[in-house]
């Protein structure tokens, strides 16, 4: 992985619009963040999606960034996106009927079914909370520290670590 | 590269929100979940996806530099009409402030007390006064002999035409 040194190159190339810079930091982010967005919808067309949203959001928004973390910008700029996707299903799902709904999640699950074996930790993962879920997502890919995912959260950072030490033990339990 | 989660000891940021114990026990679960999540590696991105995101970028940046450059030659073209009407209204106002500068008297014009030498024209009706003035004097003191009415008519016409002249300018 990139020295700190390396990275703040590679983010100056990016601010004056080098094409390569960019694809460095494609080179260095693409796996966590699409490991975030996977563990997150569970489905790899979605992660695929929003994978490209980050990237291209990032290319329109990397002349505002003013220092500090970067990994913390980026993955605040995911969990955004991330936070958007939800948004928009939460409206999809508003307008379709009742039956219609439950046609469509059969339909969704078999086709689930043949296309993408859940491994047990995704299964797991579905049965925690969103918020939890999306809490200890962002710990693991993001590699932040306590105090910056609750900067990213707005909340104290003893809320943060109380909510992450429930939830990973909620998930040990639940895998063993 | 060493990230800040890597610096931070999990065990002194428990200590501050739960006693010992408790924090010890909770630095070991959350030791263990993280555990379970790096033996359970999410999938990762296929190559063509990447691929595809390098290329729409490339073309994203494209898209940039052209508005880019609209923008320059948009703020190109609003600063020489900028600098057209500014020219314009400079030598509109030069003109216009010459025009006021012959009508001001020059200070030193003005401070100065030999007329003769600053203003001609000024003399020559200062002289003419002080000639009236002397006229009245000596017609008043009955000294100017030989007047007639006609001639002191003609005397307070003269006066009078001075009078209109001088505030006339």
């Amino acid at each position: 992985m990139a020295q700190s040194d390396d990275l703040a190159q590679i983010i100056v190339g990016c601010k004056k619009g080098d094409g390569e810079c960019f694809s460095q930091v494609v080179d260095l982010y693409s796996n966590r963040i699409y490991g975030y967005f996977y563990r997150l919808t569970g489905n790899s067309d979605i992660s695929n999606e929003l994978l490209s949203q980050l990237f291209i959001k990032l290319v329109e928004k990397v002349g505002s960034y003013k220092g500090g973390s970067f990994d913390s910008w980026l993955f605040k700029i995911a969990s955004n996106i991330f936070h958007d996707y939800l948004r928009g299903k939460q409206r999809r799902k508003k307008l379709l009927d009742v039956r219609k709904r439950e046609l469509e999640s059969k339909v969704t699950e078999a086709k689930r079914s043949d296309s993408e074996k859940f491994d047990k930790l995704q299964i797991q993962l579905g049965k925690l909370d969103a918020e939890t879920r999306e809490l200890i997502m962002l710990r693991f890919y993001s590699q932040l520290s306590f105090r910056e995912i609750a900067q990213i959260r707005r909340e104290p950072t003893g809320t943060t670590l109380s909510k992450l030490h429930r939830g990973l033990r909620r998930l040990r339990e639940m895998m063993e | 590269m060493e990230n800040n989660r890597d610096k931070e000891n999990l065990n002194e940021l428990f200590e501050r929100f739960f006693n010992e114990k408790d924090a010890k026990e909770a630095v070991e679960d959350i030791r263990a979940g993280e555990k379970i999540l790096r033996e359970n590696p999410a999938p990762e991105p296929c190559e063509e996806l990447i691929a595809g995101i390098k290329s729409e970028i490339g073309s994203s940046l494209l898209h940039r530099r052209a508005r880019v450059l609209r923008r320059i030659m948009y703020k190109a073209a609003v600063a020489a009409a900028l600098i057209i009407i500014s020219t314009i209204a400079i030598s509109l106002f030069e003109q216009d402030k010459g025009r006021v500068q012959a009508e001001i008297i020059p200070s030193e014009i003005w401070d100065s007390e030999d007329i003769m030498a600053d203003d001609l024209n000024l003399a020559y009706f200062i002289t003419e006064i002080e000639q009236i003035e002397n006229d009245i004097l000596a017609i008043e003191s009955g000294d100017y002999g030989g007047i007639s009415d006609y001639e002191i008519d003609n005397l307070e016409m003269e006066l009078i035409a001075i009078d209109t002249d001088f505030w006339k300018g």
